[in-house]
């Protein structure tokens, strides 16, 4: 199910899928998904349109917290205005040119999620990383990460001074909600019999708005409270807040906004603390399978023996052939875990293949697939990897031999184990043929 | 303590808060490059660790000073000042536009304006001229298949952000320059309509709201229905299920990892 904000869906805590992640992924991967994103978006379009990005969005969320931090901050201007177009050129390159030209060569890449999404780098890689459970991820980290670990604390720190700076200057999915505002079902509504053009609606807003429930307006309802012939409103209001809510002033109002203030401090005092005892807390649980063929050597560690399983091979029709129990096959083995959405999988894919073929007495390199069966796999590989070395398989229910090697939900994962079944390397990460080569001869060698 | 006082410990507050946090911005962003220009790859969660501990300072000043200030903030409130009505140059010259009779006999006075709203108009033509030509070359880059390379996806983004930052410096620096033209042209012209006398009432022309909304509930049908048609087929095609089986496997690349 996708949810209307911007919310990684890599992120270990995520139970929704992010539209713009989504959309992008069903772009340059799975064409059967476009038609239930393009289904999805207008319709959260149609009735919400921005009021999304003021409302429902984390990352936003995450942004306006950011600005509470007292400091002295920088207003909106004649050049944040022209800033706020920049979203668009994000929007037509990275989401969709991108995507759409690397499709064409069989490749996906979410060029948005890819190269600039710090919720993505927040909520999915930092949420990750900072587990301790996932300590080898550390090993794959490089330019790329770096790259955008610095793009997130830039956003960071300019949301501290700037009011919602990512969803204002470059976030896609905002350009994309805004389009769909003056038509939304519900927003912000301007009685135009009682506005008298004072523009005290537009000088309170801090978003770039050249008029209220334009584009670039999330309808945060602030400009309610300030217009002084009650001008504006929530479109279907009357459901949200009652007039004359939001005037302050008053003992109770006051009283009500120091408990307030009270609550919100000791719950941020009370999640730093938490957060802190978790962490020391924290140890790493046993990494061994629960598996009910577990010896005392078996594990999914290097120097540990690999689990064995029968696993059914898959032709380039989706025909499944024959099993195969990679442990017993009494060669050198490669298990590379794959997707067919997944860029690093499928660029890795022929390094595979060459090492199938250069090592072909000594070698068998299986390539197993998330998704094999139901998925646009069996074309992908009757069309690139016919007549190749390489062995597909199906991996056993619920991507249960993944899960007993030790997978944690990321792609790609490439296990290689000896003659006799000891596991000798794992690739948390991408893989080169260089990579490969060196375990392979190194084991030869010995 | 008074209300002086008070706004001076947090004007001095929001100050130092601000230094601290653009320091522990900059030495995390340092660090970061630090530790990829180091070379010892392949990095671990200790030798990560080792490298932001150095910034620990900072950044714990850092969330010790934010927590300050919701405590300060709880204990010694400042009392809201109301900010600045700043109305926008296009809301005050829309509002003379309406209010102002363009058809006296001041013909200088007339002429004049309209030579300001020809430059102007002149000066946002050659704008949407320029967004065009560089949205035109950029496209053309961006559409050309042989631009980007599967075996160097990297190398090909960067290749295009030597086109697409160019074509974007242009047309932002442009705009800016028509922005500051703008300005100074409707401040003329402000000027020259606050010297015209007023229109007689009843001479504003009132939009016909009643069409407006048949319209508008005539295209929100057209979205629903086509939303829900389309993702009625999604969902008999399995795209739910795909969606689904792409947030459960994480691309380690894709959220910037590796």
């Amino acid at each position: 199910m996708c949810v209307p904000g911007l919310n990684c869906y890599s992120c270990p805590g995520a139970v929704g899928a992010c539209p713009l992640g989504s959309l992008q992924g069903a772009i340059s991967a799975d064409r059967s998904t476009l038609y239930y994103m393009c289904g999805i978006l207008v319709i959260f379009g149609v009735m919400l349109g921005r009021m999304i990005c003021g409302w429902l969005c984390p990352f936003g969320l995450i942004q306006e917290l950011l600005y509470k931090i007292k400091t002295p901050k920088l207003k909106k201007n004649k050049v944040t205005r022209l800033l706020s177009y920049f979203k668009y050129v994000v929007l037509v390159f990275f989401v969709f040119i991108v995507p759409i030209m690397y499709a064409f060569r069989d490749t996906p890449l979410p060029a948005f999620c890819k190269y600039i999404c710090p919720a993505g780098t927040f909520e999915g890689g930092i949420g990750l990383l900072s587990n301790k459970v996932n300590a080898s991820y550390f090993s794959m980290l490089g330019p790329l990460f770096t790259w955008k670990f610095l793009i997130l604390i830039s956003v960071v720190v300019t949301s501290i001074f700037i009011f919602r700076m990512f969803c204002r200057f470059i976030c896609p999915l905002g350009a994309l909600y805004g389009f769909f505002n003056k038509i939304s079902f519900f927003g912000i509504k301007v009685d135009n019999s009682k506005c008298t053009n004072c523009s005290l609606c537009i000088s309170k807003c801090k978003m770039d708005i050249k008029k209220v429930g334009d584009h670039e307006c999330i309808c945060c309802g602030e400009c309610i409270s300030v217009c002084p012939t009650k001008a504006i409103s929530f479109k279907g209001s009357g459901l949200f807040r009652k007039n004359g809510s939001l005037e302050n002033g008053d003992t109770s109002h006051k009283k009500a906004k120091f408990i307030t203030r009270c609550i919100s401090t000791i719950i941020l005092l009370g999640i730093f603390i938490a957060a802190i005892i978790f962490y020391w807390n924290d140890e790493k649980p046993s990494t061994s399978s629960g598996s009910s063929t577990t010896t005392e050597n078996q594990g999914n560690e290097v120097g540990d023996i690999c689990y064995g399983a029968d696993l059914q091979l898959v032709n380039g029709e989706g025909i499944l052939k024959e099993t195969i129990n990679p442990v017993t096959s009494g060669k050198i083995t490669i298990i590379n875990f794959w997707g067919t959405w997944c860029t690093p999988c499928v660029n890795e894919l022929p390094y595979f293949d060459q090492i199938a073929t250069n090592y072909k007495d000594n070698v068998n390199v299986i390539a197993i697939h998330t998704n094999m069966i139901n998925d646009t796999a069996p074309g992908y590989i009757g069309e690139h990897y016919k007549d190749s070395n390489l062995i597909f398989a199906t991996d056993l229910a619920n991507e249960e031999y993944y899960t007993l090697l030790g997978g944690r939900g990321t792609y790609p994962y490439t296990v290689i184990i000896d003659e006799n079944g000891k596991i000798l390397k794992i690739f948390v990460a991408a893989v080169h043929y260089e990579d490969l080569e060196e375990v392979v001869k190194g084991e030869l060698d010995n | 303590m008074t209300s002086n006082s008070t706004k001076r410990i947090h004007r001095i507050y929001s100050i130092l808060l601000s230094i601290v946090i653009i320091i522990a911005g900059i030495c995390l962003i340092v660090s970061c490059i630090n530790i990829y220009n180091s070379g010892k790859q392949p990095f671990s969660r200790e030798s990560v660790t080792d490298a932001f501990s150095k910034i620990a300072i900072p950044v714990y000043l850092c969330i010790f000073m934010t927590i300050l200030g919701f405590i300060l903030e709880l204990f010694l409130p400042i009392s809201s000042t109301k900010s600045k009505n700043i109305v926008s140059k296009d809301m005050i010259l829309m509002n003379l536009q309406n209010k102002k009779d363009m058809s006296g006999n001041d013909t200088e006075i007339t002429t004049a304006i309209n030579t300001e709203r020809k430059k102007r108009k002149l000066h946002s033509t050659i704008r949407m001229v320029v967004i065009f030509v560089a949205s035109a070359i950029f496209l053309i880059y961006a559409t050309n298949d042989k631009n980007f390379h599967q075996s160097d996806i990297n190398g090909s983004m960067i290749k295009a952000m030597y086109v697409l930052v160019p074509c974007l410096l242009v047309s932002f620096i442009y705009s800016l320059v028509v922005v500051i033209i703008s300005e100074k042209s409707m401040a003329t012209e402000i000027e020259l309509l606050k010297k015209l006398p007023f229109k007689e009432k009843g001479s504003t022309e009132e939009c016909d709201t009643c069409s407006c909304d048949k319209k508008l509930a005539a295209i929100r049908i057209a979205f629903i229905i086509i939303g829900i048609g389309i993702l009625i087929y999604g969902f008999a095609t399995g795209g739910t299920r795909d969606v689904l089986t792409k947030a459960v496997n994480i691309c380690t690349e894709c959220i910037g990892l590796g």
